[in-house]
């Protein structure tokens, strides 16, 4: 092996994104525009659509610096592909100082800045780009992965270049939609604006600022507090369905009318996450209202509903129905 | 669709090409290549992309095979077992709990001699919950009489969809190929496609044995105690045989390709402490990115892990005077013995002057970092003798803000 190739630096890039938006679908377009071995891979969970997403990539001209199927701890260059992610997961977490960090978002850089500082990031360069805006225009709808893509470009010009990310789309995606995504890339540096960190601070390629053992999460539960049947008790563990807000997924929520309501129950049954809420009333059952912090909008329930004819117009009115959220 | 992952192998690949894949269609595009008669897999969840890849050539017409879909994972395997007897050269694969409902129909394949290839996304199985992340539990499940081969990233999970094939149909066992579940199943990695005339050249179809009217005999019937352990030895005597013509059709593999492979694969083994870590699949990679800057230690990872290349295993650690074996593996067996990997390394060492610990990490999908790496290299200079339990857990937290320490 020559020595140039020896001393080929390795870059790192995590993308954080939620379930739908296409996080994975960038990283694997940034390996495939890279002139050289690339790896990249998502985060393993419950990929569900608008969960906490990431994705890693790993680029070098050294196959032995990427060898390794270990995920992103370090990286240089960070992409959010939604703004509202900032305050849920910690973005910057290990990024080496003169980093980048490329988000979509229409906030002003104050903003962004007051919300990134509680997790104590190191001196980084900030990139802003109203991407969304730009997909809506080209595309017709908010998908941002090929655009965040474009912004990145901006900001490290050493990975690839347009050509080459061109042709990666259009490898990838169909041709009617690569053509859409390529016209949408080209006005993304123009829109991109990057606020350099304060100083001047040399970008390193090779030390690693991961937490030793940050992987293992220690401030969760350990073997001595895990219960006996390995069940997930709730009051031990912190996690579950409890604190997530899934109902800020959909666009639409169920609304209960309860002098419409049999009382069937029909409803109970369907709902996939248990949103429809019931107490006891005499020793039974009654349904009395929706669970709108988990509702996601499915509309399973209204479709069950049998509903009931209203008394004085006659007109069968249903139990539930769908509104949407503006 | 707007993402067409398959794109590459819609036409004839002519020359070597570079694409990027995640390890499940690469598997989809090399299993295409090899031109199968028969793809029958259950649809459905623990189920990988690889079969849906190979749907999408089916039905786009690049590929003229039966794809088949069955309703359970067992009807999955038998289907696959008996159209392979038929004659049909044919492909099936699974995963984690997918492996277990498939178990009793496991044995016959190797019975019957058939040469079925099966792809293996190895995943964990459900205890104490649920988790479809990487685990290697395929290792409980892998002393029925199939060869078994192991891959590090996408490049060789590729190559094993190719060579699988060849193994099986040069063997007459059938064949497992595993990578590891999510690391490289859902890893996008550049690799080089081979082109399709050089797969059919290297994958001929050669007559075998099949169900025939010409020659009728009875296949999956009943063997009375007459003959049972007569025919058992028949499949032992043969199955000496495997490792050879696995490594010869790696060799024929590296003569088109120039891609090596080995039964083992060996890295820095005369270093100054006369330490290495065996391990296999994903992990191999991260111990070698490691490496670069820690020359103390060095690599054994195991290609083949079934036939087990035990004669092979004991010359290379007599041959450099190893002195202290690690093992890095991802599953556990709640025995009170060494864990499967240990296990079988353990018994090809057996009498030889080495220490051997195992450490187990990265079960269920956790990562396997240079943390973990360097706290069992750096362990194993305290380790002097092989007294005491032999493997402890590395990576896992004992109560909040403290992490378990194997101790030994």
């Amino acid at each position: 092996m020559s020595d140039d190739i020896k001393k080929a630096p390795r870059y790192l890039i995590r993308f954080h994104g939620r379930g739908g938006q296409g996080a994975v679908t960038a990283a694997q377009l940034c390996a495939m525009a890279f002139n050289g071995p690339a790896t990249c891979m998502p985060t393993f969970g419950a990929e569900r659509m608008g969960s906490p997403v990431a994705s890693f990539v790993k680029l070098s001209k050294d196959f032995e610096k990427v060898r390794t199927n270990e995920q992103v701890y370090s990286p240089q260059y960070v992409a959010v592909l939604d703004d509202t992610l900032l305050s849920d997961v910690d973005c910057t977490a290990g990024m080496v100082p003169g980093g980048y960090l490329v988000i979509n978002t229409c906030r002003p850089i104050e903003e962004v800045r007051e919300i990134i500082s509680k997790n104590n990031p190191p001196a980084i360069n900030i990139a802003l780009i109203d991407a969304t805006n730009i997909a809506l225009e080209y595309l017709g709808r908010n998908i941002t992965n090929t655009l965040i893509l474009g912004a990145l470009l901006k900001v490290a010009p050493e990975l690839f270049t347009i050509e080459q990310l061109s042709d990666a789309i259009a490898d990838q995606f169909n041709p009617k939609i690569a053509q859409k995504n390529m016209d949408a890339i080209k006005v993304v540096p123009d829109a991109t604006t990057v606020y350099p960190a304060d100083g001047d601070v040399k970008i390193s390629y090779e030390t690693d600022y991961k937490k030793q053992w940050s992987h293992v999460k220690p401030d969760l539960i350990g073997v001595k507090e895990w219960d006996l049947a390995g069940v997930w008790y709730v009051d031990k563990v912190d996690g579950g369905s409890k604190r997530v807000n899934t109902g800020a997924w959909g666009v639409s929520v169920a609304q209960y009318h309860p002098e419409y309501c049999i009382q069937c129950g029909n409803c109970v049954f369907v709902c996939p996450d248990f949103c429809i809420l019931r107490e006891e009333v005499d020793g039974k059952w009654q349904v009395v209202g929706v669970d709108e912090f988990h509702c996601k909008g499915c509309g399973n329930c209204v479709a069950v509903c049998p509903g009931k004819k209203d008394k004085e117009t006659g007109e069968k009115h249903k139990a539930l129905t769908m509104v949407m959220k503006c | 669709m707007s993402v067409q992952p398959m794109n590459p192998f819609f036409r004839e690949i002519k020359e070597p090409v570079e694409l990027t894949m995640t390890g499940n269609y690469a598997v989809a595009g090399g299993v295409t290549q090899t031109d199968p008669d028969v793809i029958c897999a259950f649809p459905i969840t623990p189920q990988t992309q690889s079969v849906e890849g190979l749907s999408d050539v089916v039905n786009h017409g690049r590929l003229k095979a039966a794809f088949v879909n069955v309703e359970s994972e067992l009807a999955a395997c038998a289907y696959s077992t008996a159209a392979c007897a038929a004659g049909a050269r044919t492909f099936t694969a699974t995963a984690s709990q997918g492996l277990l409902l498939m178990t009793e129909a496991l044995p016959m394949a190797p019975g019957w001699r058939v040469p079925l290839t099966m792809l293996i996304s190895a995943r964990a199985f459900n205890s104490p919950n649920l988790s479809i992340w990487n685990s290697w539990e395929f290792t409980l499940l892998s002393s029925f009489g199939w060869n078994c081969i192991v891959s590090e990233n996408v490049q060789e999970t590729y190559d094993a969809s190719i060579i699988a094939s060849r193994i099986a149909e040069d063997t007459l066992f059938p064949t497992q190929f595993v990578h590891d579940g999510f690391i490289i199943s859902h890893s996008a990695q550049k690799f080089f496609a081979i082109p399709d005339e050089d797969v059919l050249k290297y994958t001929p179809k050669k007559p075998r044995h099949h169900v025939n009217t010409k020659r009728p005999g009875t296949w999956g019937s009943i063997i009375t105690p007459d003959y049972f352990m007569e025919a058992r030895l028949a499949l032992e005597l043969e199955k000496r045989t495997v490792l050879d013509k696995m490594e010869a059709a790696f060799r024929e593999f590296e003569k088109i390709t120039g891609r090596a492979y080995h039964l083992i694969e060996t890295y820095n083994l005369d270093n100054p402490s006369k330490t290495v870590c065996i391990t296999m699949g994903s992990m191999a990679g991260n111990i070698l990115t490691w490496m670069q800057n820690n020359k103390d230690i060095g690599l054994i990872k195991l290609r083949a892990w079934r036939p087990f290349p035990a004669e092979q295993l004991r010359k290379i650690i007599e041959e450099h005077n190893i002195e202290k074996i690690f093992v890095l593996e991802k599953d556990d067996d709640l025995s009170g013995q060494l864990p499967p990997v240990a296990s079988s390394i353990s018994s090809s060492l057996m009498g030889l002057p080495v220490i051997l610990r195992s450490f187990i990490v990265g079960l269920g999908g956790r990562d396997v970092t240079k943390d973990e790496i360097e706290f069992a290299a750096k362990k194993m200079k305290d380790v002097k003798d092989n007294q005491g339990r032999l493997y402890d857990y590395l990576g896992v937290r004992e109560s909040k803000g403290k992490l378990w320490e194997a101790k030994f």
